[in-house]
């Protein structure tokens, strides 16, 4: 249970937990598309500073956010070497046998690695502070207009909040699982790579024959509490936006109104 | 008057194994039935098949004078609740009061409305400190409790029990027995108890004994225990007090009542005290 606190929800009370997460998710989708808007440096300390606003206002702590990074580091190591060495453009600055590296190939990989900062980090403010199932109503509601294209946007949101819901109940029973493959000898840290193999299949195979259960019991318990996917619910949580919204929305135009100045006069 | 009338029901999955084979019974409104059997003698199957969650392969359902069948199946969900087995794979919402608003949603009842109801009905199973707990902090007792509320929130007539006790540790066990020992006698509701729970059948008001798909036999309480061996031949046991009264008897001792097994102790240390 404890490895699954990446961008977990934090309930504090701060200005940002207050936001309609529907604002939150539309001044991420707006963060995402600014990070492409070519204001260059000055562009991405903008953005960086209105993170670092939200992050003050969230009250979450930095080293939460900063954790969040962990498991992605090698993922962005591989990425920044790759790029380091691929990009053959400029004056080269470095060179050791076949390895050549180029001025533009550092600035460009400074770029992306700005630009995946910022998106990881904005996702994280946005997950650590709303709640997972206002979130999951913020982004049917979202994709309620969809609707007319009969895109089952209803269907997706129940299939978001029952996921939520049931993957601690995954992790207890993998725990459970392993526990008692491992009362029967099997051992899951070490061995060689085939029995390593065998140790995973004997948690595959159970695991999927318990959530195969797990999920026509739940359908089961759907359907016999009236539920008829489809036919029209209410819902208990609902959304509403305030004048704290409106601002916020205001200030993510300007923003973006600021970052395509930029883009057009300062550079 | 009887709420559930079954006629001949039939019930293969596959058409060759037979799980279900002309089954007929009526059940008393009001009243408390539990339907016991071994392991695999189809009582789950008959309750999904009451509850419409299976389609039947013959005969027929009523539900309180409604006919089940794909017209009447909206309007006869409304009047079942299922309690299932499974404390985990019950629970539907990300918190207690998420789980108790799920059938409240599908009722289309005003979200306005819910938090009303959400609260009574979570009293009424002790659980109203417990409203913001996600599953995964709750007992498997806790559980068993909020799917009983979210069941009760229903407002169904009818309630059933699939072995709602056979997951819980003895303390969680014998506090969901007396909760729907209390809902029976508070409410007009009709229950319907599957269980592997001897004692509490013996204290039920009519008993269904299903073995292989068939009704074995049905009655009251002292009419189904009152032969061990048979029982005993189709893997079933009789409750500890029916079990002394026989060997009591072999032995030609007679007492009054025996009901319980403190009865039977009083029972006894008078008739000692009686020669
Ligand atoms: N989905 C299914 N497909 C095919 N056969 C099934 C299915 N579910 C159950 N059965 C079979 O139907 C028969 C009756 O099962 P059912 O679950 O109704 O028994 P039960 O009396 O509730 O047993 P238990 O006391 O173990 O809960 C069993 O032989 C079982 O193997
Ligand atoms: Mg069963």
């Amino acid at each position: 249970m404890n490895n699954f606190t990446i961008g977990k929800y934090l309930p504090l009370d701060s200005f940002v937990h207050k936001l309609d997460p529907r604002t939150k998710i539309i001044m991420l989708l707006l963060i995402m598309g600014a990070v492409f808007i070519k204001s260059g440096w000055i562009g991405y300390f903008i953005i960086l500073g209105f993170i670092a606003l939200s992050l003050i206002l969230s009250k979450i702590k930095i080293s939460y956010v900063l954790n969040a990074f962990k498991p992605l580091i090698m993922m962005m190591v591989f990425l920044i070497v790759i790029n380091v060495l691929v990009i053959k453009e400029g004056n080269l600055i470095f060179s050791y046998g076949f390895i050549k590296i180029y001025d533009k190939a550092i600035l460009d990989t400074l770029y992306i690695s700005v630009r995946l900062l910022i998106m990881i980090s904005a996702s994280t403010i946005l997950t650590m502070s709303s709640n997972p199932l206002d979130l999951t109503v913020g982004i049917e509601k979202l994709l309620k207009p969809l609707g007319r294209f009969n895109f089952p946007y209803e269907d997706v949101a129940m299939m978001i909040s029952i996921a939520l819901r049931f993957i601690p109940t995954i992790i207890e029973e993998t725990q459970k699982i392993m526990n008692a493959q491992r009362s029967r000898g099997v051992d899951y840290e070490e061995g060689k790579i085939k029995e390593k193999i065998q140790a995973v299949l004997s948690l595959i195979v159970p695991l999927f024959s318990t959530s195969l259960n797990m999920a026509e019991d739940l359908a089961s318990a759907m359907e016999a509490r009236g539920y008829i996917p489809q036919e029209p619910r209410t819902r208990y949580r609902d959304l509403k936006y305030n004048i704290k919204d409106y601002i916020v929305f205001l200030i993510g135009v300007l923003l973006v109104v600021l970052l395509v100045w930029v883009s057009y006069y300062a550079i | 008057m009887n709420i559930i009338e079954i006629k001949n029901l039939k019930f293969t999955y596959d058409n060759k194994e037979v799980i279900l084979d002309d089954v007929s019974l009526e059940i008393k409104k009001g009243s408390y039935t539990t339907i016991i059997g071994h392991n695999g003698s189809g009582k789950s199957t008959l309750a999904r098949l009451i509850a419409g969650l299976l389609d039947k392969s013959g005969g027929d359902i009523w539900v309180n004078g409604l006919l089940l069948k794909e017209e009447n199946l909206k309007h006869i969900r409304k009047e079942i609740g299922i309690v299932f087995q499974n404390p985990d794979n019950q629970f539907i919402g990300s918190s207690v009061k998420d789980d108790i608003a799920f059938g409240l949603e599908n009722k289309c009842i005003n979200p306005k409305e819910m938090d009303d109801i959400i609260f009574k009905y979570a009293s009424r199973v002790g659980m109203e400190n417990f409203l913001d707990k996600e599953p995964h902090l709750l007992s498997g007792g806790q559980k068993q409790r909020v799917a009983i509320a979210s069941v009760l929130a229903i407002n169904p007539s009818i309630i059933i029990f699939d072995e709602a006790t056979s997951m819980l540790d003895p303390k969680g066990k014998k506090e969901i027995k007396d909760l729907i020992k209390n809902l029976h006698k508070d409410s007009d509701k009709t229950i319907i108890s599957i269980t592997h729970d001897i004692e509490e059948a013996y204290h039920s008001d009519y008993i269904y004994v299903l073995n292989k798909g068939k009704i074995f036999k049905k009655g009251k309480p002292n009419e189904i225990f009152n032969n061990s061996k048979e029982l005993n031949n189709i893997k079933l046991d009789v409750p500890f007090n029916v079990k002394i009264k026989e060997e009591l008897e072999k032995n030609k001792i007679k007492i009054e009542s025996y009901n319980s097994v403190e009865e039977i102790v009083e029972n006894l240390c008078r008739l000692k005290l009686k020669n």
